[in-house]
């Protein structure tokens, strides 16, 4: 008998058990319907995932699954095609966050970029109060923790004098749009050379979910039970386009992660706002729609539902400013 | 001469180990010291009556390839040096008090996370906007912890434009030594005023290596962390204890005082920067007229020179703090006099408002104080 047929590699499917937090998203991302929650509790308390029995033959190693983890629970490998799907290299440490946090995601994408452009030891990461205020414990470089608020500026005291330095922060919306409104307006008005990742989930996530300057008309939270209205509350803040109006902005882009493609793009996005950084020196601003399935009190899969119903309805994708010359490649 | 002479110190050319005396104002003279201990980067924001720091550090510290930013705020200008600090730099900022009140968060959130810089506080009157002319109504915020979290942290007072420029020199050197904040305070008359001055050389000797600093990993080490959050209680606590055990090695170690024909004195008036140089030349007159009366400057507020007591605590006098304010280092005074078992008598006298105290105005204090009894 000769070996005809082109030989089957299946690829390689690991699910971590013990980081898994048993969010389902992967659940969901699967094309074909092939992850499930396992009967079993881990140490967390919640049913891990697995891979169906027998269906290993299915998988397309398309890698949704661990793009979708927040956690890096899942790796992928595409023997055939030599591709590896999970957490970066640069990752280290289970995260704090909730299940299902979009914040996880990001630090994975921001990761892999750092690691993709080689400047692992260049780079300078600032994490101001809030949800991500513990993420120098998860990218594996040099961190300044910041104040609430005022990220931006603690970013051009390490830049001013170290161009070679490649400083990015990382804030949420009551940080960058609340609190520190000035200092990053202000860092927009001197074109500062920083990355900015604006993780906007409308809410206040650390303090378990009150009002924040982005939530949106209607929304409720623990300080807006009836929902956000104009009397009270005042009007959201569309803060990357107020930044994109400024002369010492030179990118600016709203993605979200919601799902598989998604996080992809916002990949991409990430990177361009880097390759941005070195090529204009300026402030390169990317926000992240985000879901904060506990201040939103949602299933983390609804959650994501929610950013694609609701706060894209609200704030609109895309790219908001390009840079002079066109989008860095 | 003050920009060449600055460019040529900061790059260690072949400047003059010591140079003066020139004409410098106060606030100026801080200005050009900091160029001269090395300034890499200073933020600030412009108040009366500091505004001359800024203005001169706009004009001299560019051209030596060195940062200069007038920050959106005091806010902002405290995050800036908290930044800057983190990644090894010699930073500075300045203001005035009610400038100093908005920098406090991020003074707290710099000695948590143990970074050398130094704040300089050109003082005026308040509470609240209260006046731009010169006061020492910040003594408490100062040597108390202004910001959050009880944290210690060398505070030096200057009362003449050579020692402006001198403890600005030296500001630099224990907030490196120690790695932390260090705060020059002076009150705005002083900052205003134009003396003759003698820049000193710099002195780096003994400084350990800044191998915390986040200048990025480049390969060769683990990543650093300029932090302040220390969520786990004994964690946090163990921190802490260590932050204290360095402000108690200050206070073996860094206490400076002047102390002026204090020893056979009836009466020692203890009063610190410009206050104290009037009281300077009250004691002058009343000695002349035969009184016996002294002087106890404390130059270091922290930490509070407990040794400068220590002498004259072995017999009884009395004792006059002379303040621009309602009274707040007389508490210190009263507390080192009771630590070192000393019940002597101890009476204020303050002005506020930004009203400074004349040297008749104290001489005639003291007499009365004398007619009062105790003293001789």
């Amino acid at each position: 008998m000769t070996a005809t047929a082109t030989e089957v590699i299946l690829p390689r499917v690991e699910f971590d058990s013990v980081v898994c937090k048993g969010c389902g998203l992967c659940i969901e991302a699967c094309p074909e319907h092939i992850v499930e929650f396992a009967q079993v509790f881990n140490h967390r308390g919640v049913h891990p995932v697995q891979l169906m029995e027998d269906t290993l033959a299915k998988c397309s190693a398309c890698g949704n699954c661990a793009v979708v983890c927040p956690d890096g629970a899942v790796t992928v490998e595409n023997l055939r095609k030599h591709l590896r799907y999970g957490k970066s290299a640069l990752r280290c440490g289970e995260m704090h966050y909730c299940p299902g946090c979009d914040e996880g995601t990001v630090h994975e994408l921001l990761a892999e970029v750092i690691d993709d452009l080689g400047i692992r030891d260049v780079a300078v990461g600032v994490a101001s109060v809030g949800c991500t205020v513990f993420a120098y414990r998860y990218i594996d470089i040099d961190w300044q923790q910041a104040a609430h608020g005022r990220a931006t500026s603690v970013a051009w005291g390490i830049e001013c004098q170290h161009p070679e330095l490649r400083v990015f922060t990382l804030q949420g919306d009551g940080d960058l749009a609340g609190i520190g409104i000035g200092e990053t307006f202000h860092a927009a008005a001197r074109g500062d050379p920083t990355v900015l990742i604006f993780l906007n989930n409308a809410i206040y996530g650390m303090t378990g979910g009150q009002l924040a300057p982005t939530s949106m008309m209607g929304q409720r939270t623990a300080t807006s039970p009836e929902g956000r209205n104009r009397q009270v509350h005042g009007y959201p803040i569309t803060m990357t386009e107020a930044l994109a109006l400024q002369q010492g902005c030179s990118f600016a882009v709203r993605a979200t992660v919601h799902d598989a493609p998604a996080i992809r793009k916002t990949k991409k996005y990430i990177r361009q706002a880097f390759l941005n950084q070195e090529k204009n020196k300026s402030l390169s601003v990317v926000e992240i729609l985000s879901s904060c399935p506990s201040g939103w009190k949602l299933e983390p899969v609804d959650a994501h539902k929610y950013v694609m119903n609701e706060l894209v309805a609200a704030y609109k994708p895309g790219i908001i400013k390009e840079p002079p010359g066109g989008m860095p490649r | 001469m003050t920009a060449v002479a600055g460019l040529e110190a900061a790059k260690g050319a072949a400047a003059p180990a010591e140079e003066g005396p020139v004409l410098f104002k106060g606030c100026d003279a801080i200005a050009e010291a900091a160029i001269r201990a090395g300034m890499d980067a200073y933020f600030a924001y412009p108040i009366t009556p500091q505004t001359d720091i800024p203005e001169y550090l706009a004009e001299h510290l560019p051209p030596l390839g060195k940062t200069f930013t007038q920050a959106n705020s005091e806010i902002s200008a405290i995050n800036m040096v908290y930044g800057a600090a983190g990644t090894g730099l010699r930073v500075m900022t300045s203001s005035s008090s009610p400038g100093i009140s908005l920098k406090q968060e991020g003074i707290s959130y710099i000695a948590g996370a143990e970074l050398p810089c130094v704040i300089v506080n050109v003082m005026r009157g308040g509470p609240g906007l209260g006046t731009v002319y010169g006061s020492q109504e910040d003594y408490w915020q100062s040597v108390k912890g202004g910001g959050h979290g009880g944290y210690r942290m060398p505070v030096l007072a200057p009362a003449t434009v050579q020692e402006c420029a001198d403890l600005t020199m030296l500001c630099f050197r224990l907030a490196d030594l120690y790695r932390t904040p260090t705060l020059l305070c002076l009150d705005g008359t002083l900052g205003q005023m134009w003396e003759n001055v003698t820049f000193k050389a710099r002195d780096d000797s003994g400084l350990p290596p800044k191998e915390w600093a986040t200048t990025g990993t480049r390969g060769r080490r683990k990543p650093n962390l300029v932090n302040s959050i220390i969520i786990e209680p004994p964690e946090l606590e163990a921190h802490n204890r260590l932050h204290h055990a360095k402000a108690a090695l200050m206070e073996r170690d860094e206490q400076r005082w002047e102390s002026y024909r204090a020893d056979d004195a009836d009466l020692v008036i203890v009063a610190f920067g410009l206050t104290g140089r009037i009281a300077r030349t009250a004691v002058e007159a009343l000695r002349a007229a035969g009184r016996k009366v002294g002087l106890l400057r404390p130059i270091s507020l922290f930490p509070f020179p407990v040794n400068g007591f220590r002498p004259l605590s072995k017999r009884l006098r009395r004792y006059l703090v002379v303040e621009m304010n309602a009274g707040q280092m007389v508490e210190d005074v009263k507390r080192t006099l009771f630590d070192l078992g000393c019940l002597d008598p101890v009476s204020f006298y303050g002005r506020q408002g930004g009203v400074i105290p004349t040297p008749e105005e104290i001489a005639e204090v003291v007499v009365r104080e004398f007619a009062q009894g105790g003293a001789r």
